[in-house]
């Protein structure tokens, strides 16, 4: 029970900081990418959308798909 | 703030929706399982006079078009077609539903008046131009949404495509009240054509920019598109059939209409910034729709993936809000869609496999054997969905596309050819099922709800496909302005 409720905790703190980590690292390879290829500051943008898209949110949702189950 | 008296004659429609969900949730807690059927006929009546309200509010002769409530709604035209066409919806899901609830152990009332709550808040957002108006508005449909999503509460399936769908759709929220804020950390202003007014004199600012991408977000998750799609095959599969055809026509409705006026009205001068990340997002959403779609035996998350590719379809008519097909080609598609997608669920419906609606593509086989009629009509529905000629599907299409086309995106517009090429394969597997198969398939139900549901999105499909010119000469006058 212990266990299970630790390992519970441990992945909510691993979304929460994934929701903010993914964005930011999305955000500056996309500034990289953009800077590297010459194409301004679209990149960026696109880089944290992913990274809220499919890291982010795509973590969450095996995290309540694994918890409902 | 300046609050007329006349503003709550034109706000009169959804105060009345309001009103009748109520009835129906304190009826449906003093009547409990035992007359249904009759909450079930009182709420069509309900949004029927919803309905009749809401078109005596627009043949109104001195009807007020602007801002009203103090900017925090609008009376336009735009606002009023997608009432009616969200009214229709809630008419189809209900019509739909009977058979369902019915059926169900649980007492239909509560789902009766969350459908009507759904459509409440549904009705506010479209008329929102406010972001805080349009967020409460949004929260309002988003919470009876996910109630609905687990109304089948024994059935596992049910349970956890209502979490998935809570705690998601909790965080799309979060993220596009994040953005919001934002939005009026740098501006100040909350109300659109004060954004509009306020944005044209401000240069662009990493802190408005990632706002806007949040709001963008958010409402991206609402519309299911690629990357925020994951939650749609789930929870259209699990959802009972009658609220999934219902999340893939009633909340997107909702939601277009706030992406094209937020992005229409307050933030068309950085159009160069989100025109090309949404322009990347329609290329995917088609194109990860349309593929996946492929692979689907099942047929609610088929037409899970088909819905998250239209949804790219949609995105060209707000890149190309500009020209003058783009907004009035969303109008057109999605009057097409709502036809073409309930229909084609509703014959899902009519199937029946162990006490529920078909599963499988296999549920459609020698359908024509058995019901010549219902295989026609689902063909029908079926070339609509893939956008061939002469069915509505094939005139949204063509508008969006030469939207796309007239706003500078020609290689949206091949994808969209081709992807649109691909739909036609998994299309006419079930197709191929209901005409070609003789093995058996799901056998019939009849009901006299479902098929005037069926009736109903059937003829709108071939009219707006057939006649169109009447339907775009309306949707013509409801494309916005920036009040």
């Amino acid at each position: 029970m212990g266990s299970s409720r630790s390992s519970f905790l441990a992945e909510g703190t691993t979304a929460g900081i994934l929701f903010l980590a993914c964005p930011v690292a999305g955000y500056l390879l996309g500034k990289w990418v953009g800077e590297w290829l010459g194409l301004g500051p679209v990149p960026s943008w696109v880089g944290a959308l992913l990274g809220l898209a499919c890291a982010s949110f795509r973590h969450l949702f095996r995290l309540v798909a694994r918890v409902s189950r | 703030m300046i609050f007329r008296p006349a503003d709550w004659f034109l706000l009169a429609p959804e105060l009345f929706l309001t009103a009748a969900g109520l009835l129906v949730l304190g009826l449906a807690t003093a009547f409990g399982k035992a007359k249904e059927e009759f909450l079930a006929y009182l709420s069509i009546l309900l949004v029927v006079i919803t309905a009749a309200i809401l078109a005596f509010v627009a043949a109104a002769p001195a009807r007020h078009v602007g801002p009203i409530l103090g900017g925090m709604f609008v009376a336009d035209n735009f606002a009023l077609f997608f009432q009616f066409m969200i009214l229709l919806s809630l008419l189809l899901t209900l019509l739909a539903s009977m058979r369902f609830v019915g059926a169900a152990p649980y007492a239909g009332g509560e789902y009766y008046a969350l459908v009507l709550f759904t459509g409440v808040g549904m009705l506010f957002m479209v008329a929102g131009n406010n972001l805080i108006s349009i967020y409460v508005a949004l929260e309002t449909m988003a919470l009876a949404s996910y109630v609905l999503a687990g109304y089948f509460k024994g059935e596992r399936k049910s349970t956890e495509a209502a979490m998935k769908y809570f705690i998601l759709g909790a965080f799309s929220s979060g993220v596009l009240l994040y953005g919001l804020s934002l939005v009026y950390g740098v501006a100040g202003q909350l109300g659109l054509p004060e954004l509009a007014k306020l944005l044209e004199g401000t240069e662009r600012t990493n802190l408005l920019l990632l706002g806007i991408l949040l709001l963008l977000a958010g409402l991206l998750f609402k519309i299911a598109a690629v990357p925020f799609h994951f939650w749609t095959p789930d929870v259209y599969e699990g959802a009972p059939t009658p609220v999934t055809a219902f999340f893939s026509v009633g909340p997107k409705l909702a939601a277009y209409a706030v992406l094209a006026r937020v992005f229409y009205v307050a933030f068309a001068k950085f159009h160069a910034d989100w025109g090309l990340i949404v322009a990347l997002v329609s290329a995917a959403t088609m194109i990860w729709g349309n593929v996946a779609a492929l692979l689907q035996s099942n047929v609610k998350r088929m037409l899970a993936y088909s819905s998250i590719a239209h949804a790219g379809y949609a995105l060209l008519g707000v890149l190309g809000f500009r020209t003058a097909f783009g907004l009035w080609g969303i109008l057109v598609y999605l009057l097409a869609y709502t036809f073409m997608n309930f229909g084609a669920f509703a014959l899902v419906i009519f199937l029946e496999t162990k006490g529920y609606a078909a599963e499988t593509v296999a549920d459609f086989n020698g359908l024509a054997r058995r019901n010549m009629t219902a295989a026609v009509v689902m063909l029908v529905f079926l070339l609509s969905l893939a956008g061939i000629p002469p069915t509505a599907g094939f005139i949204g299409k063509y508008y969006l596309f030469t939207a796309a086309l007239k706003a500078g995106y020609p290689w949206l517009v091949v994808v969209g050819l081709l992807t649109s090429a691909v739909s036609i394969f998994y299309y006419f597997r079930i197709a191929a099922a209901m005409f070609f198969s003789d093995a058996a398939g799901a056998k019939l139900r009849h009901s006299d709800a479902l098929t005037a549901v069926v009736v109903i999105c059937a003829a709108g499909t071939l009219i707006v496909g057939v006649a169109p010119e009447k339907v775009l000469a309306v949707l013509r006058a409801c494309v916005p302005g920036r009040y």
